[in-house]
């Protein structure tokens, strides 16, 4: 288990994390979500116990991370870039890994093999997705107990994101590894993880498991005669898209009670929708100036019901909260 | 620890093999070329002069500057991990504690200067023993037992210096600033202060970070052509100075690693050891030469430069303009004191 308490980090008079609170059962995959600047990296290198927090603590297992060899043995941190220096070709990187990890290398030899990484060639010569493909190979091939992925995903073709989340997924299922993937490719992390932390402000705005996430937000499509205004709605929204007389909405609460309500208003029909991640982030973390706000303060102009722009801008964002 | 230190002697193979055989072949090419064998004009017994062979060319002064480059490199080579972001990424997040990676290095680093200095150093003197000359080989013999410790000595002063700043380029500004620094006082009173004036260079040499490695090797030059037969009074000061500094900066250097800052590699580098030292006392020192308002121009010029590598921009800060300024003034006052001396 990941146990994250009240971690602070400050670079010079700026504060990156005001006290982040949050823990990873055993198994499970987290997506540490937050926008740029949210400090995911500067979290999952304290994680990585490459930096030491201000204050609070890391403990994998009850453990502190910060110089402890122990714990360090089972956790293997890959940052969004990671290091080779210049000339080093894949196999020099599994003999470095070897040298630390349990590296399993006919494993590693394996995963080379299906994604045709050329062992004798250097790394800098790799095109990005190869470079991660390698990393990737490495670190499942390294058995760790917590496997912490900056951007896991960024880079790969459409055939290694399939295999390497199958062999993620096989890995936290079967083997009890326990992974963190910050990433910017929500819709990615919505498919392979079961839980999420949702970073902003230097705290965590947000966190828990997916399917309870699902559980109490809930994103409905209705269509109505005369269209519907976003105030019109007997409850607060996340977020608020119409387009003619089609209205998308995110809300939080009971679903039945929810639907129960845009039934009272008399639609044409009403569906309820899956909820992903970013669906949720976007809710989440977006101001009055996101891309729905501009979105429905677009239509409105266009659509000219007398409705002023600031007023459209007044209601979009968080409301409710 | 084992598989570390095979790791890391195996990661070194190959620049140790590149040092190696570059310092060996240069070594032997100048040797290759060098006559050994000197005459000098000697009166005889019977009146007149006849001509006396003797001792030429110790060639003792290309291991010396080896070891003093070998010194400066091996820093550089091995401890620019933590220099980049990506490579503390790398390095720290291993399971290996900062110590004993910093030791790891740190052993490489004294493969990869004292391999390629005593295969060429050996290399080179084997040669000149089969050529014709007049040397005492176990000057050399002792000459080499000697550079050891103190070779060791200053590749810790060199690795504690390097690895205060932040990045690699200011590693080595700080090596390169920290070469004459402790000499600036002497060379002051050298300058003006009548006592102090008539003694000789080496005594500033002393407090130059690669000074006792220097006097020795010049002092065995001296011995092997036959003009002293022992070392300086010198050495009384220079050789506890370099035992002091290195025992202090091997100290340093370990101890100080554990509050080493992950998030620093790469940033400015802001350590008392480096500009925030050299700015205020390169510009007091050459300021303080003279009372000449030539003088003051390159003084103020040199610290700018200075405070323009370290801010890396041309955008300084009012704080440094102001201690630049105020280093001038102490410099120019020193000057002004120093002439009425």
């Amino acid at each position: 288990m990941i146990e994250v308490n009240g971690v602070c980090k400050r670079y010079g008079k700026d504060e990156v994390l005001g006290g982040v609170t949050f823990a990873v059962p055993q198994g499970s995959v987290l997506g540490l979500v937050g926008v740029n600047g949210a400090g995911k990296s500067t979290l999952l290198r304290i994680l990585a116990g490459v930096m030491r927090a201000d204050a609070g603590s890391v403990r994998y297992d009850g453990q502190e991370v910060f110089e402890n060899t122990q714990v360090k043995r089972g956790l293997f941190f890959l940052p969004d870039e990671p290091y080779f220096a210049a000339g080093v070709t894949a196999a020099d990187l599994c003999r470095l890994y070897a040298a630390f990890y349990p590296l399993d290398t006919a494993a590693y030899r394996g995963r080379a093999e299906l994604f045709s990484l050329p062992q004798k060639k250097p790394v800098r010569n790799f095109s990005k997705g190869m470079r991660r493909q390698l990393f990737l190979s490495l670190a499942l091939s390294c058995r760790p107990r917590w496997l912490l992925l900056d951007e896991a995903f960024d880079g790969l073709d459409a055939q290694s994101r399939l295999e390497l989340r199958r062999e993620l997924a096989q890995s936290c299922g079967e083997g009890g590894m326990t992974a963190v993937i910050a990433s910017h490719s929500l819709r990615e992390l919505s498919d392979i993880c079961d839980r999420f932390a949702l970073l902003g402000g230097g705290r965590v705005q947000s966190c828990g498991e997916l399917a309870q996430l699902q559980e109490h937000t809930h994103k409905f499509t209705a269509a109505f005669a005369q269209g519907i205004a976003r105030e019109a709605l007997p409850f607060p929204c996340l977020t608020f898209e119409s387009s003619g007389r089609l209205a998308t909405f995110v809300a939080r609460g009971d679903g039945a009670a929810l639907r129960a309500a845009i039934e009272a208003l008399g639609p044409l029909f009403v569906e309820e929708q899956p909820v992903d991640l970013e669906e949720f982030f976007i809710a989440e973390t977006e101001g009055t100036n996101g891309p729905a706000a501009r979105s429905e303060k677009g239509e409105k102009q266009r659509a000219g019901d007398g409705q002023s722009a600031a007023q459209g801008e007044k209601d979009d964002g968080r409301d409710g909260r | 620890m084992n598989k570390l230190l095979r790791f890391e002697f195996r990661r070194i193979l190959l620049p140790l093999c590149v040092l190696t055989g570059i310092a060996t072949l240069l070594f032997l090419a100048l040797v290759f070329y060098t006559d050994y064998v000197g005459y000098t004009q000697r009166p005889l017994l019977g009146g007149g002069f006849g001509l006396a062979e003797g001792p030429k060319n110790s060639m003792v002064w290309f291991p010396c500057v080896a070891l003093c480059l070998l010194c400066t490199l091996a820093p550089a080579l091995q401890f620019s991990y933590r220099m980049n972001k990506r490579g503390t990424d790398l390095w720290f997040s291993l399971p290996v504690r900062r110590e004993k990676l910093l030791f790891a290095r740190a052993l490489g680093g004294l493969a990869l200067i004292f391999v390629p200095y005593t295969v060429s150093f050996w290399a080179g003197i084997a040669y000149i023993a089969t050529q014709p000359n007049y040397f005492d080989f176990a000057l050399y013999a002792e000459l080499y037992a000697l550079s050891l410790p103190l070779g060791v000595c200053f590749y810790g002063v060199q690795s504690f210096l390097f690895t205060r700043a932040n990045r690699v380029g200011d590693g080595v500004v700080f090596m390169l600033g920290w070469l004459l620094l402790l000499a600036l006082p002497l060379i002051y009173l050298q300058n003006h202060v009548t006592p102090y004036t008539e003694i000789g260079a080496e005594n500033s040499l002393i407090y130059f970070t690669c000074g006792p490695l220097a006097i020795t090797f010049e002092q065995f030059d001296k011995m092997l052509l036959e003009i002293v037969f022992t070392l300086p009074d010198c050495v009384a000061i220079a050789y506890p100075l370099a035992a002091a500094e290195g025992i202090a900066a091997w100290c340093g250097l370990f101890l100080l690693e554990r509050r080493r800052k992950a998030e620093n590699a790469g940033q400015t580098s802001d350590s008392p050891f480096g500009y925030r030292l050299f700015v205020p006392a390169y510009v007091a020192a050459i300021a303080a030469v003279d009372v000449l308002f030539i003088l003051y121009v390159p003084a103020a010029v040199f610290g700018l430069v200075l405070l323009f590598v370290y801010r890396r921009s041309f955008r300084l800060h009012w704080q440094d303009l102001a201690v630049l300024a105020g280093a001038l003034a102490i410099g120019i006052a020193l000057g002004v004191v120093g002439n009425r001396l």
